[in-house]
């Protein structure tokens, strides 16, 4: 039985490392309003702290809208701030599914090109 | 909190807001029965229904929401033009809301056996009625089952923004348009305009708004149910196109708007949500409402403290404490303020299985439903509502072919009304029926030794006999009425809630029972004031204007309790005397005029010493009978003042002449004598 986002216990969903003189930010499973709070702090935290910042996506199974807007409020932040960032894929299948039917999918990639610049990582997209 | 205790909160605000979406299900339901062609009525009922059906499965009601699932199944194909309303579906569907209700009930009983012979008729008729359908008028189906024809492919535009409690409710956004996907081909183009800086964001709000166009064979329901959940809490249209048109969004101009308004461009992501609400506990409102109280007593202290003190500083901080209290004691008293429609509409269901029952036909009628009254109040109103509705019912109201003998229509009116009058909300039920038989009411009376053959009454106090404990005149105790306990329930139930009950009757063209309430239970506007050496207070709201009493004036009355205002002749009453208080008078009493159901009054006391915000404490069981007084409150010099009840003091004198001395005229009736001779 499928449990409720704001019934579920808080998973280990969000751990930050350090890579290559980079901010990393790992998302693992499912990230969704449980875990805005905690994502928020985490690329708030990062785009204060490193001048790149790199958000890996590849083991999320799930995101909601309020992932989706977070991704989309720190990439905004980031480039006022000079920050690069990347959103590291792939996505999973789901995830991108529900991404392109949104229509935040190509908004995002555009963000993020704007942000990294030309030459950067660009993984919005599924490889 | 612990998970189960959260789990607990969840089940419980479900149960809450299944009760109030069962009452709106009633009222669909009964208006159904009269429109039955109504569609939008059919769409409600069946909302409602996928609504608890939903939401209960989400919350572990899972028998509930199988149950609820053959109701909705049922309504389905009413929308689908394959099952017609009839009286049957409607009155099944009224007996499955009594299961569902007991479904949510905390103790709940076990009806298996009824509701599956209820679930066995329901499906019995959903399957005949769609047979029947099918072979004599097969009307197109809103929504088709099959794979849809190139021609039956329209075009949707659909605005859909959610509200800042829409992800709370544990809605998603994404999962909505997924939904909306499968229903055909899909654009959307998402506004990202909204959202504000990081560092600003709340995380748990959806800021993100979407512009869909949407391909499909699917009807504005099947689009719409998609959104049902969360209609309360978004932005929502959905509009069909006429043309068929490619409608390619240009997402990239939209994504550079967007990426624009993310670098300082116009933002809308403050503008306040007017909408938006959530759900207390009453608990926590009553124990808000009484720190409130305890606030306002505290002022009290305060502001008699820098009247002593004489210092500026402690006067300015005390007339500040002062504007705050009195305003979070206004937002406090608004926060319990509830309208009564939720209460008024419960009546339309009991209307019509009584009229089923009693082979009457009776139409109940609403006026003033958005009328707010605490939430105490309103919650001590249904038992006293539904005994004076059973009784219109049962004796008031004739059968149909009584009434069309006598010239009336054959459809009886039950009329439920609230408004505002001063301080106090009056409810009135009245009924076109045969009105009160004074003199059934009176021979009962004088066969059970209340009162003897040859007393004189007045009406109002012929009405008040049926107040009595087991006074009923009717002839034979049926299930509804006849026993004599509903008309005693009525004024126990209003007299713990500190009101009053007028009933006025003409025989053969129905009565009218109007009870007066209090608009609140806990904290009042008053004016203070002080007989000798012991404080009262008056609610402001029942006073008019505040006049001087010379003892040349009270002399010159001769012994009359009368004074004349601007020519009109206005009787009052001494505190003084009433209350027994010793002190000796002033040579110039006050005399404050005071509004009441039984006209003007004067109430005479020594002084006025000012406004006051007053908390009302209940002066406890030991002095429930005492009727002039509704309660006391503790000044800020810690002694106590009583609270008035203008009516009912007024009231009460009146009755106490009257029990007196049988026939004796009423206030404006005694001043009458006078009014004249001022006049001259």
């Amino acid at each position: 039985m499928e449990t409720s986002a704001l019934n579920r216990k808080p998973a280990m969903a969000i751990s930050t490392k350090n890579m290559d003189g980079a901010r990393c930010i790992v998302l693992t499973d499912i990230v969704d309003i449980a875990q805005a709070a905690e994502l928020k702090q985490a690329l708030t935290e990062a785009i204060g702290s490193a001048s790149r910042v790199v958000i890996q996506v590849s083991a999320t199974t799930s995101i909601d809208i309020t992932t989706a807007q977070l991704l989309w409020a720190g990439v905004s932040c980031s480039s006022l701030g000079g920050v690069e960032i990347v959103v590291e894929g792939p996505w999973n299948r789901q995830v991108e599914e529900s991404l392109l039917a949104s229509g935040i999918t190509p908004l995002l990639q555009a963000m993020v090109q704007s942000s990294a610049g030309k030459g950067a990582d660009v993984l919005v997209s599924r490889n | 909190m612990s998970s189960s205790a959260a789990t607990d909160q969840f089940r419980q605000a479900f149960r809450e807001e299944a009760r109030e979406i069962l009452v709106d299900l009633e009222s669909a339901l009964l208006e159904l029965g009269e429109h039955c062609e109504d569609m939008e009525l059919v769409g409600r009922a069946f909302r409602a229904l996928h609504t608890i059906k939903g939401s209960g499965a989400m919350f572990g009601f899972d028998a509930l929401a199988a149950f609820t699932h053959n109701l909705e199944n049922a309504f389905d194909e009413v929308r689908s033009g394959r099952l017609a309303v009839t009286s049957e579906l409607v009155d099944l569907t009224l007996a499955a809301i009594d299961h569902i209700r007991e479904f949510i009930a905390e103790s709940p009983q076990d009806y298996s056996i009824a509701r599956n012979e209820l679930v066995t008729r329901l499906l019995a008729m959903t399957a005949s009625g769609c047979n029947i359908h099918a072979e004599k008028v097969a009307p197109p189906p809103l929504v088709s089952k099959s794979p849809p024809e190139s021609g039956s492919l329209r075009f949707w535009t659909i605005h859909f923004a959610p509200g800042p409690q829409l992800m709370r409710g544990g809605s998603d956004p994404l999962l909505l348009i997924r939904e909306l996907g499968d229903l055909g081909e899909l654009t959307a183009t998402p506004s990202m305009t909204s959202i504000p800086p990081l560092a600003e964001l709340d995380p748990e709000r959806c800021y993100i708004s979407w512009d869909f166009v949407l391909r499909s064979d699917a009807s504005f329901d099947t689009i719409r149910d998609v959104f049902i959940f969360v209609e309360d809490c978004c932005e929502l249209s959905i509009q069909p196109q006429q043309k068929s048109v490619e409608v390619e969004a240009d997402r990239t101009a939209a994504g550079l708007e967007d990426k624009r308004a993310a670098r300082g461009g116009r933002r809308d992501y403050d503008l306040p949500d007017g909408n938006s609400s959530i759900r207390v506990a009453a608990t926590k409102l009553d124990q808000f409402v009484n720190l409130v109280g305890e606030l306002v007593t505290v002022q009290a202290r305060l502001s008699e403290l820098a009247v002593r003190r004489d210092d500026p500083d402690v006067s300015a901080v005390a007339e500040e404490v002062d504007r705050l209290a009195s305003a979070l004691r206004e937002t406090s008293m608004n926060v319990r303020m509830m309208p009564i429609r939720g209460t008024f509409e419960r009546f339309r269901r009991l209307v019509h299985d009584l009229a089923r029952d009693l082979g009457k036909d009776v139409e109940l009628t609403i006026e003033g439903a958005d009328t707010e009254l605490d939430k105490t109040v309103i919650d001590q109103l249904n038992d006293p509502l539904m005994h004076l509705i059973r009784n219109s019912m049962d004796h008031g109201i004739g059968m149909p072919q009584d009434r069309l003998a006598h010239g009336k229509p054959a459809r009886a009116n039950i009329h439920l009304s609230a408004r505002y009058s001063g301080a106090s909300v009056l409810i009135s039920v009245s009924d076109d029926g045969r009105g009160i038989d004074a003199e059934a009411v009176r021979a009962r009376a004088v066969e059970r030794g209340l009162i003897s053959a040859d007393a004189q009454l007045s009406d109002a106090e012929i009405h008040a006999l049926l107040f009595q404990p087991g006074f009923s005149t009717a002839k034979v105790v049926t299930d509804i009425s006849g026993r004599g306990v509903g008309m005693d329930v009525v004024r126990r139930n209003v007299d713990k809630l500190r009101g009053s009950i007028d009933i006025s009757s003409k025989t053969g063209q129905g009565s009218v029972v109007t009870l007066r309430l209090p608009l609140t239970l806990a904290i009042i506007d008053g004016l203070l004031v002080m007989v000798g050496d012991a404080y009262f207070v008056l609610p402001l709201a029942d006073t008019l204007e505040c006049i001087e009493l010379s003892r040349a004036e009270i002399d010159a009355a001769n012994g009359k309790h009368l004074i004349n205002v601007r020519g009109k002749v206005v009787p009052y009453i001494r505190l003084r005397e009433y209350f027994n208080v010793a002190a000796t008078p002033p040579d110039f009493e006050q005399v404050m005029l005071v509004d009441t159901d039984d006209g003007c009054c004067g109430l005479v006391f020594d002084r006025v010493l000012g406004n006051c915000q007053t908390m009302i404490k209940s002066l406890g069981r030991v002095y429930r009978h005492v009727q002039a007084v509704s309660g006391a409150t503790i000044l800020g010099n810690g002694t106590v003042a009583l609270i008035l009840d203008p009516h009912r003091l007024v009231h009460e004198c009146i009755r106490g002449i009257g029990l007196r001395v049988r026939g004796h005229p009423s206030l404006p009736e005694m001043a009458e004598p006078l009014q004249e001779q001022a006049c001259k």
